[in-house]
């Protein structure tokens, strides 16, 4: 308990103007220092990482990233605007990002997307390209051989969403997220108990399940809890809680007991933690759902050393980006997901961790590159991108593919095979974490598939080489 | 050495559970004794008292199909004869049950079976030789029932009502199936006559049965609708609601007495829910538009007007207890799902613009409506390839021919209801109403080729490809199982065993896709009907919308009109849930979803913990506790005079609360809850709040098994 007031004192001392300063408090702790050496290799404890997070946005319908990150010389926006035909934008819908690819081409990012663009510029954000869901590397001719092995309910929503949150398309029946398996690995440089070092603010989901880890997924805004819990009088209190504590012989009745215990105490923890944490000066759009989930993010993060945590994840989702029937509202909502994040940015750079907290997104699926009249249908390979200052930003990762329509990833309608599967994705962010190469097959199995860490490193190198 | 061996048998014969039948016997009372045996000796307790003295108790004569008022009616087994190195038994058989002898193994110190004797279908002295591996030996026997055709009629059950332990469907000429007719038969004022002569009278259910049935097949029980179980009996009440006049929601709405706004219609769905009296209706609906799911919350030419919205819901009432094919039909045609799955205004290929049919329906009809993602046995288990791999039920190819089928629909009604002249038309909120119309103009000519080989040919009208795609799909073998367990899992089960999901898929077969059928199976099945069957592993979380209409049926302020408003988006924000309202065609949970913790571990899947998060979860809690005090969020509640009558006495309101709100098996931890409530606060109408207030908020009322 001393320990955490110190810390708050001495932030608060210190005050904004300090980051440096603070980004370096770097001893262990005693708890640390003991866990070290009980379970973790040197990397899982990187003393120059004292506090780590990453927040998943996830786009839930599968973003038209096509439209996102497109070319915009001229060769590369002819092929482009021939592919998508209906649905291609024009090419002052563009920001150019200054920013060529080996082949020659350059790129542009969507103009709604003023904010991400900013952090491109600076050095703050940068794009993988054509990311997705693969069983092993594969090609066009295995596909159409159907050699391949590949995920499987390749382009249906439910299966892909899962897919993205395991990284195992391999098999139907995950029980965990890499997220939640990471976490399996670092739990235990945080504080025991209290709040999950996971944090939903959008419901359930599979990416941070772990095998020990839970989630903590409330809505934003608000504190779970009882009405009139703390009561003075504890005959309520005590009454819910020996209903809750009962021994019962079914089975749905146990776990729904369970999780309201969980939820009670979690609830509890959080309320405490937050309490005497300065409100934000950093201001969010209250009409951006994207917005308020990333402002509690921020609140929480915030909120890191009463929590007792020196790594947690987030998941945040903003729906609607299965546009099917038409593509209208899709440069509107690119914009809405990079206010959000614009947003957040500067309140990682008020909390002093903007080194410390990376961003990414992730995304069900691509999108057809033709049309269907004005939307776009299910596809495979799309573009991502992360954010946060230990980004090595202003790049493009991985292979921006070709754009005509048969080329040798184009699978059909320019559903394109993915180049860099999200296992290598995965890893970067993962390694960033702090998790060790020789560990990182426990979260990411299907990796030496792919790639061997611990011959090569982080297979895209997207916190540098 | 064998000739030297002198045989000396011990025998001890034994009437035992020893192999009960998988998928049960009639037992609506959960006590382990068929119904019918019960019916034949109502006086006497089925427990382990001997009422005729012959050694062997009630519940043993029970499992032993023998008569437990006469001595000499007893199981027994006797040596009919020693040879060198053989025992012959012998003993007198009950028709339909299964016989096995088994002998103490004291290497391994269990009893090892010896010898299963084939169910008998004589009563007969039976001898049964076996070895006699050594000089002394200790035998004995063990009697128990066997469910052949796994109709959850036990053998014997089925000797006695004169019907085939092979065929599920032996009764009643396959009408319904044995079970369902067994149920039925039970409830005949005049009783029944069986076989061996004897006869038994009419057993109706009990107050508790009737509840907890009603948790099942309503939007909750009350008092009323208790009574009217108990008095007509499942299979009438069950009779009656199929025919009874559909309360439709475009006709609720308009008597809800709430004034005319984009949200009438989630009012008079929620009059539907608390007072129509077709409440079976009224659930199968529900449950169905958790399959063929559309967002009508508002913002949306769909959301924001109502009428569009009822005549999308109400035909799932209409039909909602006939055929499959309608429905699917009705839902596909229907522009409220063309807007949502974006089929409406859906255009053929244009090779020059590069431009392709939209794949958006195509795709859902088949994963989510029909068919699924992988082939599946009958049971609901997926097919699996010699190399032990699932198989796709059709691949990205499948889906981009499909979209050819559903192209060319678009608006019947344009411009407020004038009859449309073409697919290009533009059409007004009130013309979503009527079902699309399939435009040859912008109809994908030519040949599709659908999963399994079907063959949709060249040279048809876009209608008769339509109609040609929704039968292929109805015929297709998964449809059946398929759909069959995700209306279990709205009803009954989360996870529905093996054969109770056959035996549902069977009635969907046997009923060419009527879904009166498939209700039927789904209700009248020793599964459902049997609290304690399976154990702890059946059963459900109940959706906590259908945890709030049971709550106000039983106890809401429902006799006022201008009562029936509802802050729709406060119970959707807290719950996670309200009808219409999902957020994606996914419905609010996966059929699959697995929670974290024992549930995983055990493989059980419960689709409505994916709502349950550590928010909805306290917000359900004081949501619910809110409604007890004061119904404010779903205007109304009111604990009548009787109520607080019966508050003067501790035990028979909680007897009372026990029957309407967890069916008679409330836990003692929630009881003691419930009760120390009633002994802190003195005022009747507090100690109502208070007490219900532990009970909606418990378990044992959450959950139902």
């Amino acid at each position: 308990m001393r320990e955490k007031q110190e810390n708050l004192n001495r932030r608060t001392f210190l005050g904004e103007s300090s980051c440096a300063a603070v980004g370096s408090i770097g001893a262990l702790s005693t708890m640390l220092n003991l866990k070290l050496m009980s379970s973790l290799s040197a990397e899982e404890v990187n003393p120059g990482g004292d506090y780590k997070a990453l927040v998943c946005v996830y786009l839930a319908g599968g973003n038209d990233s096509f439209n996102m990150l497109a070319p915009v010389d001229e060769v590369g926006f002819d092929e482009y605007s021939v592919a998508r035909g209906s649905i291609g934008l024009a090419v002052d819908q563009f920001t150019p990002l200054n920013y060529a690819i080996p082949d020659g081409r350059s790129l542009g990012i969507q103009s709604e997307m003023a904010e991400l663009a900013a952090l491109f510029q600076s050095g703050k954000a940068a794009f993988v390209a054509n990311v997705g869901t693969l069983v092993e590397p594969t090609d066009l001719s295995a596909i159409l051989n159907q050699t391949a092995k590949l995920p499987l309910g390749l382009y249906s929503h439910s299966d892909q969403e899962i897919h993205w949150q395991s990284s195992l398309p391999d098999t139907r029946t995950s029980s965990s997220g890499w997220g939640g398996r990471m976490a399996d690995l670092l739990r235990d440089l945080n504080e025991d108990g209290g709040v999950s070092m996971n944090v939903s603010l959008a419901g359930t989901n599979l990416f941070q399940v772990g095998d020990s880890t839970s989630v903590f997924a409330k809505n934003p805004g608000d504190i779970p809890g009882i009405t009139n819990w703390n009561d003075p009088n504890p005959v309520k209190r005590n009454a819910i809680q020996s209903i809750l504590e009962a021994e019962y012989e079914n089975v749905f009745k146990r776990a729904l007991a369970t999780r309201t215990r969980d939820a009670i105490e979690a609830g509890e923890a959080y309320r405490t933690a937050l309490q005497g944490i300065p409100a934000l000066a950093s201001t969010f759009d209250s009409q951006n759902p994207l917005s308020l989930q990333l402002k509690d993010v921020a609140e929480t993060i915030a909120a890191r050393e009463n929590l007792g945590k020196k790594r947690q994840t987030f998941f945040v989702r903003v729906g609607g980006w299965d546009h099917h029937g038409s593509l209208n509202s899709h440069p509107a909502m690119l914009g809405s997901l990079s206010q959000a994040i614009g947003e957040f940015q500067v309140a990682m750079s008020e909390l002093c961790v903007e080194d410390q907290v990376t961003l990414f997104t992730a995304s069900d699926f691509g999108r057809t590159l033709s049309p269907n009249g004005g939307g776009s249908d299910h596809a495979w390979g799309g573009n991502q991108f992360i954010v946060g200052g230990a980004v090595e930003g202003g790049k493009v990762h991985g292979i921006y593919p070709e754009l005509a329509l048969g080329n040798n990833l184009d699978v059909g309608r320019g559903r394109m095979i993915p180049t860099t599967s999200v296992d290598e994705y995965f890893a970067d962010l993962a390694l960033w974490m702090g998790v060790s190469p020789q560990n990182i097959s426990s979260v990411l199995p299907n990796l030496s598939r792919f790639h061997s860490v611990v011959d090569s490193g982080a297979p895209i190198g997207l916190f540098g080489a | 050495m064998k000739e030297s061996k002198k045989v000396l048998a011990i025998v001890l014969a034994t009437a035992l559970v020893g192999f009960q039948p998988l998928s049960g016997a009639i037992d609506y009372d959960g006590d382990g004794v068929s119904e019918l045996w019960a019916q034949l000796y109502p006086q006497l307790a089925h427990d382990q008292r001997d009422s005729d003295a012959d050694g062997q108790s009630n519940f043993a004569e029970s499992v032993a199909g023998t008569d437990p008022t006469n001595p000499s009616s007893r199981l027994e087994l006797k040596v009919h004869s020693l040879s060198v190195n053989t025992i012959t038994f012998e003993w007198q058989t009950i028709i339909g049950k299964t016989y096995r002898i088994q002998r103490w193994s004291p290497q391994s110190g269990e009893w090892e079976a010896l010898v299963t004797s084939p169910t008998a279908t004589i009563s007969e002295i039976r001898q049964v030789v076996v070895p006699a591996v050594e000089p002394v030996g200790v035998y004995r026997m063990s009697v128990g029932d066997v469910d052949q055709d796994a109709d959850g009629l036990t053998a014997w059950e089925e000797a006695l009502f004169g019907w085939s332990d092979s065929d599920p469907f032996s009764a009643n000429g396959g009408e319904m199936s044995d079970f369902s007719f067994a149920s039925k038969s039970l409830e005949a004022p005049e009783g029944i006559l069986l076989t061996d002569g004897r006869s038994i009278p009419q057993r109706l259910p009990t107050a508790s049965e009737a509840a907890r049935f009603l948790v099942q097949a309503s939007f909750g029980p009350n008092e009323e609708e208790i009574e009217k179980v108990t008095n007509l009996g499942f299979s009438a009440w069950f009779e009656g609601q199929l025919s009874m006049p559909t309360t439709t929601t475009q006709a609720s709405m308009f008597s809800t007495g709430q004034p005319f706004s984009a949200g009438l219609w989630r009012h008079g769905w929620w009059r539907s829910a608390l007072i129509a009296p077709d409440q079976m209706r009224q659930r199968m609906a529900y449950a169905l538009s958790q399959i063929f799911v559309v967002n009508t919350e508002s913002g949306t030419v769909i959301g924001d007007n109502v009428t569009t919205q009822a005549r999308y819901y109400d035909p799932l009432l209409t039909e909602g207890f006939g055929s499959f094919r309608d429905l699917l039909e009705h839902v596909s045609y229907s522009p409220a799902m063309g807007f949502s799955l974006s089929h409406l205004n859906n255009r053929k290929s244009d090779p020059a613009l590069g431009q392709f049919p939209d794949e958006n329906f195509a795709r859902e009809i088949m994963q989510l409506f029909t068919i699924g993602l992988w082939k599946l046995n009958p049971d609901g288990s997926r097919q699996i390839t010699d190399g032990g791999l699932f198989i796709p039920t059709y691949d990205n190819s499948v889906i981009t021919e499909m979209a050819k089928v559903f192209t060319g629909m678009s608006h019947s009604r344009v411009n407020s209801g004038e009859i449309a002249t073409s697919f290009y038309q533009g059409a007004q909120g009130n013309d979503y109403q009527y079902p699309m119309k399939v435009w040859d103009e912008e109809h994908e000519p030519g040949i599709k080729v659908l999963f399994d080989g079907v063959i949709v040919p060249e040279g048809q009208s876009g209608e008769e490809d339509v109609q040609q795609t929704l039968d292929a799909l109805c015929a297709h073998p998964n449809v059946a199982p398929f759909v069959s367990r995700l209306l279990i899992q709205r009803f009954t089960s989360s996870n529905p065993s093996s054969e109770y999901l056959t035996r549902v898929s069977r009635a969907w077969e046997m009923g060419e896709g009527n879904l009166e059928h498939v209700m039927r199976a789904i209700l009248f099945d020793s599964e459902a009907r049997t609290m304690s069957h399976g154990g702890g592993i059946r059963g459900k979380v109940r959706e906590p919308l259908i945890r709030m209409t049971h709550f106000m049926r039983a106890f809401g302020e429902l006799d006022e009109p201008g009562k029936f408003g509802v802050f729709a988006n406060k119970l959707k924000s807290d719950m996670g849930q309200f009808p219409m309202s999902s957020p994606t065609v996914f419905n609010f949970y996966l059929p699959d979803y697995l929670p974290q913790g024992e549930l995983q571990s055990e493989g059980l899947f419960c689709p409505e913990l994916q709502i349950a998060t550590a928010s909805s979860l306290l917000a359900t809690h004081n949501l619910f506790a809110g409604t007890v005090n004061s119904g404010h969020w779903v205007r109304g509640v009111d604990y009548t005079q009787e109520l607080i009558l019966l508050a003067e006495d501790n035990d028979s309101l909680l007897d009372h609360f026990d029957r309407l709100m967890t069916y008679g098996a409330m836990s003692g931890e929630t009881r003691a809850a419930a009760r120390s409530m009633l002994e802190v606060f003195s005022n009747p109408d507090t100690k109502i709040r208070q007490a219900l207030q532990m009970i909606i908020n418990s378990p044992d009322f959450s959950i139902l098994r």
